[in-house]
């Protein structure tokens, strides 16, 4: 997550911290992890799907072709742009793979 | 210089519009039009109405997906896993009827991994809901902040924040339904805590994206028996939507929202001004308002006291005692409350919520009868009263 800009007031406090990262409800952290992954997968999944329906409606539009698109190659500068955005879906989609959950879901909820 | 409705993607047009809203919901068709005419007038990606659309398509895309996993959670899941539940209190010898505690209901818990699995799932949407629209607005902090920046100094509503932060109890910092920073930490945890709970209303009652649900409530409150509402004051105002929609439907009167959460006060501000809506929002703890003795003709809250310490909650009642003058109408909506026991299905629900979704107070909150305490003090309670809200209590009072 990107820091915010310094010297800018954002009225804000140090929260206090929940530890649901650290959860585990399947019995293995592994698996607690994968659902994380999963859930968020889906969610890049429908946002591209979602984009793709705007792309064809709008290209439509525009007189744009199915074969025009197949055989567009991408610029230098697009390259390094979508390998940035890939990064950040992998981060969004896998990260979850390396929380280190151990905390049972009956603990007792202590923190106030 | 880009004006801030222009960054915002409000025209003039549309917020003359919404300032002639009044308490009436928008038909669809003047919805289009506005939303047309918005995007016609360039901006970010336009408004829906008064609902500003995300700031990009895939960020857009996510809130959509996980507001349709939530309610496909609900439908489905959760059905499937109280039903699992139901079959492992009969294995274990658990009276479906009989109450149980926090501690019976964990002792539970951890056996089945197929109700594990229901509210693993629903956490792990919660959490992508949350860090997909942080993740937005911290990559565009300057652009975001800027705005709200521009907002702080403006109107037609005014704005007040603490000088410093370092005051807040800690029974507000903590980061209810694993909101990341909770409604302290984080500099745009209004506009994340509007957006994650427009799912929130998506999933449970319908639409909110125009404050629906907030204006309604709003339509149903009772006035005092001589009429007069001069003055109107919403803590725990959140990101203001209710305090806005009591101002809709009593234009004359001073409207006040407070919040502890600096940042929530401060997107309620901007929110406000920008669809030209005049009322005041203060940084402030509900319990020393420092707002003048018998100061309002109403005081309301909007599912707030489940999120503080039951002993909170007494003092806030006693500060809504001060403030109310007499005659005045107090009318907090929250859960129905009284009771640390509940049947098996209840407390289950009950319990994850509170220990996962990070619910730190509800438990304090279900332990006092919060009607009770308020008829403690100086108010009389209206006899046969309306509910405001379903579900969430009839608590009409009258300052004594």
């Amino acid at each position: 997550m990107k820091e915010i800009p310094e010297g800018r007031e954002t009225y804000t406090a140090e929260p206090i911290k929940s530890d649901i990262d650290e959860a585990m409800f399947l019995g293995n952290p592994v698996l607690d992890n994968v659902v994380n992954c999963l859930v968020a997968l889906g969610s890049e999944v429908w946002a591209c799907k979602r984009r793709t329906k705007v792309l064809e409606a709008v290209l439509a539009k525009k007189g744009i072709s199915q074969e025009e698109i197949e055989r567009y190659q991408p610029s230098a500068a697009e390259v390094e742009a979508w390998e940035e955005d890939r990064d950040r879906f992998l981060a969004l989609a896998m990260g979850p793979l390396g929380f280190q959950s151990h905390v049972p879901a009956s603990a007792r909820f202590s923190r106030k | 210089m880009l004006d801030r409705r222009e960054l915002l993607g409000l025209s003039t047009v549309g917020v003359a519009a919404a300032v002639g809203m009044g308490s009436m919901l928008k038909s669809k068709s003047v919805l289009a039009a506005e939303a047309a005419q918005l995007a016609a007038d360039g901006g970010l990606r336009g408004a829906d109405g008064r609902h500003v659309r995300l700031g990009e398509l895939d960020v857009e895309s996510r809130q959509d997906y996980t507001k349709g996993y939530r309610v496909l959670n609900r439908r489905s899941y959760r059905q499937v896993s109280e039903d699992m539940f139901e079959r492992l209190i009969q294995r274990e010898g658990v009276d479906p009827t009989s109450k149980i505690s926090i501690d019976e209901l964990r002792a539970l818990v951890d056996l089945d991994p197929n109700i594990g699995l229901m509210h693993k799932s629903w956490l792990a949407n919660q959490r992508v809901t949350w860090k997909n629209l942080q993740d937005h607005y911290h990559q565009n902090a300057d652009f975001y902040l800027s705005q709200m920046e521009a907002a702080d100094k403006s109107g037609p509503g005014s704005l007040e924040l603490l000088a410093s932060q370092s005051a807040l109890p800690d029974h507000v910092k903590h980061e209810i339904h694993i909101q990341p920073g909770g409604y302290v930490g984080d500099p745009f945890a209004g506009h994340l805590y509007h957006y994650g709970t427009n799912s929130f209303w998506f999933g449970t009652r319908g639409h909110n994206e125009q404050d629906e649900i907030h204006r309604e409530v709003a339509h149903r409150m009772p006035l005092p028996k001589d009429g007069k509402v001069r003055r109107i004051l919403d803590y725990g105002t959140g990101v203001g939507q209710f305090a806005m929609a009591l101002k809709a439907r009593f234009p004359d009167a001073e409207v006040w929202g407070l919040d502890a959460g600096g940042p929530m006060v401060r997107y309620s501000h901007m929110r406000a001004n920008n669809l030209g809506i005049p009322v005041n929002f203060i940084q402030s703890v509900a319990e020393q308002t420092q707002f003048p003795d018998g100061y309002f003709d109403m005081v309301t809250s909007f599912i707030a006291h489940h999120e503080m310490p039951a002993q909170v909650t007494r003092q806030v009642v006693a500060e809504v005692e001060r403030i109310t003058r007499p005659g005045g109408v107090y009318y907090p909506l929250d859960f129905i409350s009284g009771g640390t026991t509940s049947t098996p299905r209840g407390m289950f629900g009950r319990w994850y919520d509170h220990r996962w979704n990070n619910e730190v107070w509800s438990m304090e909150y279900h332990s006092i009868d919060f009607t009770a305490e308020i008829a403690k003090r100086d108010f009389r309670q209206v006899k046969d009263a309306q509910a405001a809200m379903r579900g969430f209590g009839i608590r009409h009072f009258e300052r004594v």
